[in-house]
């Protein structure tokens, strides 16, 4: 999908992903890249959550630039489209992410991890986390 | 409940304090009445169907300015008008729909000084009944009946009043008469006319006071009950009333109004157990309050700010027990209306996670509140609350579709302080996952919405609307539009009869 077309797509109010993602495919990663650097957090955040169900080679890149933002909506939809990637694609994201300032961003992110099945980080999480919330929800969603 | 802004009745003029006559023939027709800027009787109407139509001279009708016209419908196809012309004539003419407009004729040879209203009532619809403060100060009435025509001028019981004092009249059953007047001595007198028992003699009222000329208002609510107004001498605004069952009360102050002396007091029962009184206030402000039955009196507030010169009249008619139209010469001269039409209610308890950053909440609230007035929606904040919930920030809401929610959406919406059954919750958080503006997902009969950071001026709107059963549209110029409310065009976004049909008859809207 052309860059026009995408934004205009993200920019609703409610959204159908898997059927987005069907449609834009994997030749619309460059163009959501460019969406999440462009810096408007409302099409930012949901480009990079998009571009995580989109099967790409370059999706990762652009969680990641999202898990960068400045703005913490941007940071959350990353956290959340961490689930979305392969593990091993996702653990360096998740890595920076836990260690957010946000208590809701580690949180979101503390449930990604946990269903990519990144056991070491979830225990860290449940271990160390400045908030007892976060260490509680990290402990819960460990397995066992 | 809503009031309009004012406007201006079609580029209509009068001088300051004229009074505007408006009668409704019909619930979708109404007829107005004033002396112009030069003299010239004008009219002009409103009609549902067509709207407001431009000023006409009413048969080249003149009369100083400022004078009242008297209107009356004694079936919804006739109008009789009354006014004292130029040359202290008491005048009339009449508008049939078979015949149009009629020539100006003096009735009876009567008199009355410049600018004085004649009072006129129509007990049935083959008789009028008239009254006027003649040049001798006397208190005069005729009559037109069907079968004889005009009568002679005849004085009501030996009363006086001050040159041009009004006479007000009311009948509550048909055969029944009840008049009101400040006397010459400034005391508020009374008699009526039966027609067992012909005219009785005058009679103070609970011992009223009033400036000499001071108009009394008079209303029925029903045929036993009369409820009286006027500006005292004191300027403070006074009432008092009749029961058959129980007689004349004392005067008493009305909610601590107050107005210029000889302000006239409208007044208008959109049923027998409510009234609503207009006034300019003391401050050239025009006031409202009202009286019911199960509540008493409200406080005084100002109409849409409106304004006008001390002493104006506010004339008020309801076409409906749920509508009244105001109508005044305002300060600029120019004459101007309001209506005020009863609405539904929308209670919506705000519960924030996180303040929105695109607009601000409370532009998203008067967003909401305009674009449902348009439905005769009234949408309260009732409560504002802040929720402490960080793990609900960044909430899942699945694929948020309609009657299926998640664990988290309902971990939320299980926040329902201060809320009744029948009320919304809007919920602002940071984001969703997935990132959607919005999301009306909500438990059958858990009326909620949420609301995120990046929403638009119109997404609590639109959110709220499909909690109330709407669904997307695909115009760009419509609240519901589905490609997204940034997106609307032709702001503000509308909301068809068939919406506001469906919003109406929503459990929330009450």
């Amino acid at each position: 999908m052309e860059l026009d077309e995408l934004r205009k797509a993200l920019d609703r109010d409610e959204l159908n992903y898997p059927a987005l993602a069907a449609r834009a495919g994997p030749e619309s990663i460059e163009n959501l890249e460019a969406l999440v650097a462009e810096d408007e957090p409302r099409i930012a955040s949901k480009a990079a959550y998009l571009a995580a169900l989109i099967d790409a080679a370059g999706s990762a890149r652009v969680v990641d630039l999202a898990a960068q933002s400045r703005h913490d909506v941007v940071r959350a939809s990353a956290a959340a489209a961490l689930g979305s990637l392969p593990q091993e694609h996702a653990a360096p994201i998740a890595d920076r992410l836990l260690t957010d300032p946000d208590v809701g961003i580690r949180a979101r992110t503390v449930r990604s991890v946990a269903s990519l099945g990144l056991q070491d980080s979830l225990q860290k999480v449940a271990d160390e986390d400045d908030h007892p919330e976060v260490r509680a929800l990290a402990a819960g969603l460990m397995p066992g | 409940m809503g009031w309009a802004s004012w406007f201006n009745v079609s580029g209509g003029r009068a001088a300051l304090g004229s009074p505007v006559s408006v009668i409704a023939r019909n619930p979708d027709h109404l007829d107005l009445f004033v002396t112009g800027t030069d003299g010239g009787i004008y009219s002009t109407w409103w009609d549902a169907s067509s709207g407001w139509a431009s000023w006409f001279p009413v048969s080249g009708g003149r009369a100083a300015l400022g004078s009242p016209i008297t209107v009356v419908a004694r079936n919804p196809n006739h109008l009789d008008l009354f006014v004292v012309g130029t040359d202290g004539g008491v005048y009339s003419t009449w508008w049939d729909a078979a015949s149009g407009w009629a020539s100006w004729f003096q009735v009876s040879g009567g008199r009355a000084a410049l600018g004085s209203r004649v009072e006129v009532v129509a007990r049935n619809p083959d008789h009028l009944d008239l009254f006027v403060t003649g040049t001798d100060c006397g208190i005069y009435s005729t009559w037109w009946d069907a079968a004889s025509g005009w009568a002679s001028w005849f004085q009501v019981s030996g009363g006086r009043a001050a040159l041009g004092s009004p006479i007000t009249a009311i009948a509550r059953n048909p055969n029944h008469l009840d008049l009101f007047v400040t006397g010459t001595d400034g005391r508020i007198f009374s008699t009526w006319w039966d027609a067992a028992s012909g005219w009785a003699s005058w009679f103070q009222v609970s011992g009223g006071r009033a400036h000499l000329g001071a108009p009394i208002t008079a209303i029925a609510r029903n045929p036993n009950h009369l409820d009286l107004f006027v500006t005292g001498t004191d300027g403070r605004i006074y009432s008092t009333w009749w029961d058959a069952a129980s007689g004349w009360a004392s005067w008493f102050n009305v909610a601590g109004g107050a107005a210029a002396p000889r302000s006239r007091i409208n007044v208008v029962a959109r049923n027998p157990n409510h009234l609503d009184l207009f006034v300019t206030g003391t401050d050239g402000r025009i006031y409202s309050t009202w009286w019911d039955a199960a509540s008493g009196w409200g406080t005084w507030f100002n109409v849409s700010g409106g304004a006008a010169a001390l002493a104006s009249p506010i004339d008020v008619v309801a076409r409906y027990p749920d509508h009244l139209d105001l109508f005044v010469t305002g300060t600029d001269g120019r004459i101007y209306s309001t209506w005020w039409h009863q609405t539904e209610a929308l209670r919506v308890h705000v519960k924030i996670l996180s303040e929105p950053t695109s607009v601000t909440r409370a532009q998203m609230v008067q967003s909401m509140q305009d674009v449902y007035r348009t439905a005769g929606i009234d949408v309260f904040v009732a409560s504002t609350e802040s929720l402490d919930l960080p793990l609900l920030n960044d909430l899942d809401v699945g694929g948020c579709t309609a009657g299926s929610t998640t664990t988290e959406q309902n971990q939320l919406f299980a926040n329902r302080n201060n809320a009744a059954a029948d009320d919304l919750c809007v919920y602002f958080v940071r984001s969703t996952v997935p990132p959607l503006n919005g999301c009306a997902a909500h438990p059958n009969n858990v009326w909620a919405a949420v609301v995120t950071s990046v929403a638009s001026r119109w997404t609590m709107g639109h959110e709220s609307g499909h909690v109330l059963g709407l669904p997307h549209v695909a115009p760009t110029d419509r609240l519901m539009m589905g490609g997204g409310t940034w997106n609307i065009t032709n702001p503000p976004p509308d909301l068809i009869q068939a919406e506001m049909d469906t919003m109406l008859a929503h459990p929330t809207v009450r």
